[in-house]
C-alpha cells in the first residue's frame, strides 16, 4: 500500500446507481485498513473540500453518465479533461472536476489524484442498482486494491 | 406588437434541476415559469405501510444537503403522534445538531453560491481564485459544521444517530468539547462574513412580503414554535393544513404552496426567520444585524445573504453555549408504545419552514405522510418577485438578463432536490 497519506472517497446517493460510489467505499473500507488510508462516503463532491488537508494521494469513487455502456468501469490521473465531458450529478453544480479545480486555485489539491467511474442508469429514489453495475462494483474493489498496491500506473481503462 | 421570450434552460448554482421561462410582451412582463421537470421522488408514497421507526433515516434521503431538517419535522410529528414528550437534554441535543446543519448549508451558499453573483464572477471557482482567503474562510466553517453533524449524528451525511424519542446513542462529553475552540475561531470568522457580505452593493429593489417562520417565545426557532407571520397572525402547527395549502400547477413537478384562504403567496427561510424573531437573535448576532444597516424585517430578497451570516453567528454562538454545558442525555432515548394516531411537526431548515404530518396504525406502521418542504412554499413567491425585479433587470443583452434574474433566483437557495427537485433560463420575446 501506499505509504503516504491516502483518502479513498465514494461519491453518491441511496438512488438507483448513484450507489455505486458509496458501495465501492464499503468495500474498500472492509477490505483495507492501514492506518495512513482513510475510507470515506460524501453525497456531494463538495465534502471533498472538508478532508484534502495534509493529504498526498486521493483516490474518487464515483458513478457517471456519457463515458461508456452502464456497468463501465474506468481509472482516470486527473487531470483529465475528458471528465469534464461526462455528465455529473453533484449539487449546486460542484462536480467532481469544479471541486479538484477550486481545490486547485486554493492550494489544497493533493498531489496524486486517482478518478473511477462506473456508468450508471439514471433510476428512481431509493431504486435498486442496474444488475450491469452491481456487477461492476466488485472487480471495481478489487481494482482499486490492485493499483493502490501497484506501485506503477494501471491501464486507463476495464471494461 | 413585440414578444420576446428568455429562457434560462439550466440555471446554475442552486440545488437540483430546472429551468425559468419568461415571456414580455413590448417589454411587459407576460409570463415567468419556474418550471420544475426533474420528477417526483414520490417520497410520501414510500413511507407508507413502513414501520415508524424507519421514517427519520429515509426522510434524511429526500436532501443531501438538509437531512437533519427532515429527520427533525419526521421524528417531531411522529413523537406528537405517540404522545411523547422529550427530555430537555435531548431537546438542546437536536438543537446542536439543526446548528450543524445551518451552518454547513449556510457557509456554502454565502460563499459559494451567492457572493459570486455580488462580486462579478461567473462561480465560486473563479471568486476562489480572487478571493482565496475568503472562500477558505467559508470552507472552514462549512467543514466544522460537518464535523459537528459527525459526532452529533454518526456521519456527516445522511446522518443516523436521530430516533424516534431522542437519539440512539449520546455522544461523549469529551468528542463534543473537542470541538469548542474550532468553534470559537468560527464564531469571529462568521461576524467577518457578516461585515463582509453586508459590504456588497445590493440592488434597489424590495417586496411587499408576507413573511412566514416558527417563533419561540424562549428562542430563536429551530425545532418549535407557532407559526407567526409578518400580518400579525399566529398559528398553532396543528392548524398549518388549515392556513396554507399546496397546489398543482402545469409547468411544475414541484407543488405550490399559497395561502389557502387568499391564494396568497408568502416568504419562508433566513430573511422570514430574522425579520421575525430578531429579539431572540444570540447577543451577537443581534449586535450585528443591529450594526449592518438593514432596517429589519427587510423586503429586500438580496438582503438574504447578510441574514445567512446573522445566522451563521447565532448557530455558532447557541451550539458554543450548547457544547460548554454539555452533559449526555440519560436515557438517550425515550420508550413510547404504539397507538393508533396522527401527529404534525413544523421546523426550521436552513431554507425556511419545513411541515411533516403522520398517520400511524397501531402496530407502528405509517398509514399517511405530507411533506411540505421550504422550496415549495418559496416558488410562488420566487415568480412574483421575478415579475417585480424583470422590468429592472431588463436589458436587449439576452445573456446580461438572463444573469439578472438567475442572481435573484439564487437568493433565495432554492432546493429543488427537496421541492422534487435546478434551474434552466428561457426569455420568449417572439
Amino acid at each position: 500500500m501506499s505509504s503516504s497519506r491516502t483518502l479513498i472517497v465514494g461519491i453518491g446517493s441511496p438512488h438507483g446507481d448513484d450507489q455505486a460510489g458509496w458501495l465501492v467505499a464499503l468495500g474498500l473500507a472492509s477490505e483495507i485498513r492501514p492506518r495512513d488510508i482513510d475510507v470515506r462516503q460524501a453525497s456531494s463532491p463538495v465534502q471533498l473540500l472538508d478532508w484534502l488537508s495534509g493529504i498526498e494521494q486521493l483516490v474518487i469513487c464515483d458513478a457517471c453518465r456519457g463515458l461508456g455502456g452502464v456497468g463501465n468501469v474506468r481509472r482516470w490521473d486527473w487531470p483529465a479533461r475528458e471528465l469534464a465531458d461526462a455528465e455529473w450529478s453533484g449539487t449546486h453544480d460542484f462536480s467532481v472536476p469544479a471541486v479538484l479545480d477550486l481545490a486547485e486555485s486554493l492550494g489544497q489539491r493533493p498531489r496524486h489524484v486517482v478518478i473511477w467511474t462506473v456508468e450508471g442508469n439514471p433510476r428512481g429514489a431509493l431504486a435498486p442498482l442496474s444488475p450491469e453495475v452491481a456487477d461492476a462494483i466488485p472487480n471495481m474493489v478489487q481494482w482499486i486494491i490492485s493499483d493502490l498496491r501497484a506501485t506503477t500506473p494501471c491501464t486507463n481503462s476495464h471494461s | 406588437m413585440t414578444e420576446r421570450t428568455i429562457k434560462v434552460t439550466a440555471l446554475t448554482r442552486v440545488e437540483g434541476e430546472g429551468g425559468l421561462y419568461i415571456k414580455l410582451r413590448e417589454n411587459a412582463v407576460e409570463d415567468v415559469r419556474l418550471e420544475i421537470y426533474e420528477p417526483p421522488r414520490l417520497f410520501e408514497a414510500l413511507l407508507c405501510g413502513r414501520q415508524l421507526e424507519d421514517v427519520p433515516d429515509i426522510t434524511a434521503r429526500i436532501c443531501g444537503i438538509c437531512p437533519v431538517a427532515y429527520q427533525m419535522s419526521s421524528v417531531h410529528a411522529l413523537e406528537a403522534a405517540l404522545g411523547i414528550t422529550i427530555s430537555p437534554e435531548i431537546r438542546r441535543l437536536r438543537r446542536l445538531l439543526y446548528c450543524g446543519e445551518w451552518i454547513e448549508s449556510h457557509a456554502l451558499h454565502v460563499y459559494l453560491l451567492n457572493a459570486p453573483d455580488f462580486l462579478g464572477f461567473e462561480s465560486g471557482l473563479e471568486m476562489a481564485e480572487s478571493f482565496p482567503e475568503a472562500v477558505k474562510r467559508g470552507l472552514r466553517m462549512k467543514k466544522h459544521g460537518n464535523q459537528l453533524l459527525e459526532v452529533l449524528g454518526g456521519r456527516a451525511i445522511h446522518p443516523i444517530n436521530v430516533a424516534v424519542g431522542g437519539f440512539y446513542r449520546a455522544p461523549r462529553r469529551d468528542d463534543l468539547q473537542r470541538l469548542i475552540p474550532d468553534f470559537e475561531w468560527c464564531l469571529q470568522a462568521a461576524v467577518e462574513t457578516t461585515r463582509w457580505v453586508a459590504g456588497f452593493q445590493f440592488p434597489d429593489f424590495s417586496c411587499d412580503y408576507q413573511l412566514v417562520s416558527l417563533a419561540h417565545d424562549d428562542e430563536y426557532p429551530m425545532n418549535e414554535g407557532r407559526v407567526v407571520t409578518s400580518a400579525g397572525e399566529s398559528i398553532a402547527v396543528d392548524d398549518y393544513e388549515e392556513e396554507f395549502e399546496e397546489r398543482h400547477v402545469e409547468h411544475s413537478t414541484a407543488l405550490h404552496s399559497l395561502r389557502k384562504k387568499t391564494g396568497d403567496t408568502y416568504l419562508v427561510g433566513p430573511l422570514a426567520r430574522v425579520g421575525l424573531n430578531l429579539d431572540q437573535l444570540s447577543p451577537t448576532a443581534r449586535r450585528l444585524a443591529d450594526e449592518v444597516g438593514i432596517a429589519w424585517p427587510t423586503g429586500n430578497p438580496f438582503h438574504g445573504i447578510v441574514a445567512r451570516g446573522i445566522e451563521l453567528i447565532h448557530a455558532f454562538e447557541e451550539a458554543l453555549s450548547i457544547l460548554r454545558d454539555y452533559q449526555p442525555a440519560r436515557p438517550p432515548r425515550l420508550d413510547y408504545s404504539y397507538v393508533l394516531g396522527a401527529g404534525c411537526a413544523a421546523t426550521e431548515a436552513p431554507r425556511g419552514l419545513l411541515y411533516h404530518r403522520y398517520a400511524i396504525d397501531a402496530d407502528g406502521r405509517v398509514l399517511e405522510a405530507k411533506i411540505v418542504p421550504p422550496t415549495s412554499q418559496n416558488q410562488p413567491q420566487i415568480e412574483a418577485d421575478l415579475r417585480e425585479w424583470i422590468p429592472q433587470a431588463l436589458s436587449d443583452d439576452e445573456a446580461r438578463t438572463s444573469r439578472q434574474c438567475e442572481n435573484l433566483v439564487r437568493c433565495y437557495d432554492p432546493c429543488i432536490s427537496c421541492s422534487t427537485h435546478f434551474l434552466k433560463v428561457k426569455i420568449d420575446r417572439s
